[in-house]
């Protein structure tokens, strides 16, 4: 249905604007996969030929599968440990009278804003103190922390959208605690927990802050990124790395919101 | 149903939510087999009542038992009890066969016994052949029945129904509590029903608990509510009442038939007065006509309402005659009220 | 001698309690079940943010002697923060961009949000999700995207010079504070939309049917209305933005020269080849406490114009 509404007359201006803002917003980003086409080993402009070439020689860098399989352990399991706590402190933020619930969830969400060089040195810091030596494990402890606000703000949204009758509903049928979780309670929110999976595993994968402060010798593939752009005639490799990364990031994301709010909005519809 | 026998018994419970007595300290008996209902209006205490026996919320102070078995420690899903949820909580991700089926689970029956029991349900709930319905593609009606279908199939010792008829419409709620009067005969298990519409109280029920800032005020029969209200908050909350000052009602019947000695009011019904355009002709024994002036009249269709406002006092009386009653005139017309002595309802403050 | 003394009832009681007791209180207190399903993530958020919070606020007293520390409790560092310029100047800059930053960005962003709310009725979950897809991918590329763009022969130099604009490359685009701004603009533009287009999505309607009925024209509209209206939009976004791009050091590292360098720049260098990190701990709280000043400032002066606009 198409609301022709007094004030949503289309505005010509505004369409405008919105074209330019998306072209603004995508048009930097979208130089990377250009020219990672680029036969030149300079990016400029005019480009002189296009190529396969960088990406046959990013395949052929053994460093560069090896930063990627450490980047999907740390990510995978990241995005695991986050969802699962996700799930957890969700269903306790909405479903229970929990005392000082306010303060608890702006503490959880605090990641979200205060700037991750903070949460990095101060954990590295930590890490050196007790003398644990420099991993992946300690990238992904750092990676926790990011995700963990991405992970309940996904899943908060899932628990709000049904009603707790459901729970108690299945709990009066019969089931206790455990089999009223997995027989109602994850069916439900099982777009939310997806999504959330999806999502924090692009945001550990890409992560680079953390991973600067908290990484040892193992890389991962920001980190090899990040070596690489100290060297300006290995550009054309990480444009082509780049685009890679861009591109399974994007369809995770896109994938990740889509199966996260459409459920949303469905169960929402129902009532 | 006298001589059942006691299914639920409620001993001094009270619930507080912090400083705030949801219920206080309700102590009544609900019989097996009968349809009993909690009214009340909403933040009465009625629904607290109704969790506290299906195990959601623990009583503060007191204890329930149910079929002779004390509740205190028993977790919901171990109560022989099941529940009609206010919204019907459907599982939105299983179709409706699953979602009678829900509590067949811990039975361990083959499949068959099990597709045998659904069938029969969905039968019982007249919805035969909606079994492979996407829970999302239910009128509310359905949906209700789904429910009802859903507890049952458990055959529980106590169903309980929390607002069953809420979400629908006026129609189709009065056709259900037809068929749910029907089933609740049919099943034989004693059904304990929520409610803040009087009226739909007063089909269903045995038996009716009125509650009111979490207290049970009055518990009787629908007639026993509506004929021999013991309050005047019951008066009032079951059908529409007049209020009267003792002495004046007394002077409108006659002395001679009032045997109740003194009371601080006197409630009557606005169907059971009299109303006379004429002055009536006084009767042997009976008391005088009080006059008044007609300020109001309603046409409701069957019936029409009138506000009569008696002469020298601020008094308003509200009148309700059949619709088969010659039409009497307009709103400034003098009249004349009269009724029998066995229509008050002597009643002290409360 | 005495004997605790229990009657065979009390006994049997706190038998058949013994078992059933924790059962009992979980279930009494649905604030104790709620507790115990946060506690993993408050057990972990407790090790991984408090305690290196605690540990970072200590070590910031202590002094860096050679390749190892000094655990005097001297204030040493945050006295030569406030006595050496190159500090103030610093975090003044970073500051400022910050604030330039947010500016220019929620400035861009306001009718974009604008727009999402009141004129995209087809596709909305598809608008806010490409809209709101960058920021979820990898920063280190988008600002490296920037570099690309702006680089001494990058995408602009190189392009005006091929369609004969400027026959020099622009040597004021890379390395500059302008780009760190530009790039910082990009990079969060996000998280300042976001709750814009959240308070202006959640104005009812009918308060706009309503002014209009009331006489005020379009413009009118905009301003004692809407506007009113988004401000806690703004207020979140223009927060949102600010905290974290303060303390940003990728985006200056990568695409900003030597007047570009930030508070977080040298944070990082004090973990990094300066190594001094009671310096760095002494830097990231003196970052922390000027974020949450400025932050107090800018809502004190919004409870003032708030004030004033009545």
């Amino acid at each position: 249905m198409i609301r022709r509404h007094h004030f949503h007359r289309p505005n010509r201006g505004l369409q405008v604007y919105a074209v330019f803002f998306m072209a603004l917003l995508y048009a930097p980003i979208m130089f990377i996969p250009l020219f990672s086409f680029s036969d030149g080993l300079y990016i400029r402009f005019p480009i002189e030929g296009w190529t396969l070439r960088w990406y046959d020689e990013l395949l052929q860098r053994t460093a560069v599968l090896r930063a990627l399989e450490n980047s999907v352990r740390v990510a995978g399991s990241v995005a695991v440990v986050s969802t699962v706590l996700g799930v957890f402190a969700a269903k306790a933020l909405v479903r229970y009278r929990v005392p000082g619930k306010g303060p608890i969830l702006g503490f959880i969400l605090l990641p979200l804003v205060v700037p991750p060089i903070i949460f990095g040195v101060a954990l590295l810091l930590m890490v050196s103190w007790l003398q644990i030596p420099l991993s992946l494990y300690t990238i992904a402890a750092g990676h926790i922390i990011i995700c963990l606000p991405f992970a309940i703000a996904t899943l908060l949204p899932r628990f709000e959208g049904y009603d707790a009758a459901m729970e108690e509903a299945a709990a009066d049928l019969g089931e206790n605690g455990w089999w009223v979780f997995w027989r109602v309670t994850v069916p439900i929110i099982l777009p939310g927990i997806v999504a959330s999976l999806l999502l924090t595993f692009t945001v550990s994968f890409d992560e680079f802050v953390m991973a600067f402060f908290l990484g040892g010798t193992d890389l991962t593939l920001p980190l090899y990124v990040w070596g690489q752009l100290r060297i300006p005639r290995a550009f054309p490799v990480v444009l082509a790395l780049g685009t890679l990364i861009l591109l399974f990031s994007f369809v995770l994301v896109f994938l990740g919101l889509k199966i996260g709010r459409r459920g949303a909005i469905k169960l929402v519809d129902r009532d | 149903m006298n001589s059942a026998a006691t299914m639920i018994s409620i001993r001094n419970v009270t619930k507080r939510f912090g400083v705030f007595a949801a219920v206080q300290d309700a102590c009544f008996d609900i019989r097996a087999g009968e349809f009993f209902s909690l009214l009340g209006a909403s933040g009465s205490g009625k629904t607290t009542l109704l969790r506290i026996l299906a195990g959601f919320e623990a009583a503060t102070e007191g204890e329930v038992h149910i079929d002779g078995a004390p509740m205190d420690a028993v977790p919901p899903h171990q109560r022989p009890v099941n529940m009609v949820f206010q919204n019907y909580a459907i599982f939105p991700h299983l179709n409706v066969r699953d979602n009678i089926g829900f509590g067949l689970r811990k039975l361990k029956l083959d499949k068959a016994e099990r597709a045998r029991r659904i069938d029969e349900m969905l039968e019982l709930i007249k919805l035969p052949g909606f079994g492979d319905r996407a829970s999302d593609q239910l009128s509310g009606g359905q949906r209700q029945r789904v429910a009802l279908a859903r507890a049952l199939i458990l055959r529980p010792k106590v169903l309980l129904l929390d607002e069953p008829l809420g979400a629908l419409d006026k129609q189709l709620r009065e056709q259900m509590q037809t068929e749910l009067r029907a089933l609740q005969r049919s099943v034989g298990i004693t059904f304990v029903l929520v409610t803040h519409d009087q009226e739909e109280a007063m089909a269903l029920s045995d038996r009716i608990a009125v509650m009111a800032d979490g207290r049970v005020l009055q518990i009787d029969t629908p007639a026993g509510l509506y004929e021999r209200p013991k309050t005047r908050r019951v008066a009032s909350f079951v059908g529409s009442m007049n209020f009267l000052p003792g002495d004046l009602a007394v002077r409108a019947c006659g002395q001679a038939a009032w045997q109740h000695g003194k009371a601080d009011f006197i409630a009557i019904r606005p169907e059971r007065i009299t109303l006379h355009t004429d002055h009536p002709a006084d009767q042997a024994g009976a008391g005088q006509p009080l006059p008044g002036r007609l300020t109001d009249r309603v046409y409701l269709g069957e019936r029409v309402q009138y506000q009569v406002q008696l002469d020298g006092c601020a008094q308003h009386l509200a009148v309700s005659t059949p619709n088969t009653a010659p039409v009497v005139a307009d709103p400034g017309t003098p009249v004349w009220l009269t009724w029998p002595a066995e229509a008050m309802i002597p009643l002290q403050d409360d | 001698m005495r004997m605790a003394v229990t009657t065979p009832n009390e006994t049997a009681l706190a038998a058949g309690r013994g078992q059933s007791a924790p059962r009992w209180l979980l279930a009494r207190h649905e604030g104790l079940r709620g507790l115990i399903l946060l506690a993993p993530a408050l057990v972990i958020l407790g090790i991984t943010v408090i305690v290196p919070f605690a540990m970072m606020g200590a070590m910031s007293f202590w002094t860096q002697v050679g390749f190892d520390y000094a655990d005097d409790w001297s204030l040493r560092n945050y006295i030569e923060i406030a006595s050496e310029p190159i500090y103030s100047t610093l975090l003044l800059r970073s500051l400022g961009m910050a604030m330039a930053a947010t500016l220019l960005t929620v400035v861009l962003v306001y009718p974009m949000a604008y727009f999402l709310a009141f004129h995209v009725h087809r596709n909305k979950l598809l608008w806010l999700i490409i809209i709101t897809l960058p920021f979820w991918t990898s920063y280190l590329l988008r600002v490296f995207a920037w570099r690309v763009v702006l680089g001494f022969e990058g995408v602009i130099n190189t392009g005006l010079m091929e369609i004969g604009l400027i026959a020099e490359p622009l040597k004021f685009l890379l390395y500059s504070r302008t780009a760190v701004v530009i790039t910082l603009a990009h990079a969060w533009a996000a998280f300042a939309l976001l709750p814009i287009y959240v308070s202006l999505e959640k104005i009812d309607r009918s308060v706009l049917e309503a002014s209009a009925d009331l006489g005020e024209g379009p413009v009118m509209r905009f301003f004692r209305v809407i506007l009113p209206l988004s401000m806690p939009g703004v207020i979140a976004g223009t927060f949102l933005m600010f905290i974290p791009t303060v303390g940003d050091y990728v985006t200056a590292a990568l695409v900003g020269g030597p007047d570009a360098r930030m508070i977080g720049n040298l944070i990082q260098l004090q973990f990094g080849t300066i190594n001094n990190w009671p310096m760095g701990a002494a830097l990231a709280i003196t970052m922390i406490l000027a974020i949450t000043v400025v932050g107090l400032m800018f809502l004190g002066l919004m409870l003032a114009l708030k004030r004033w606009a009545r």
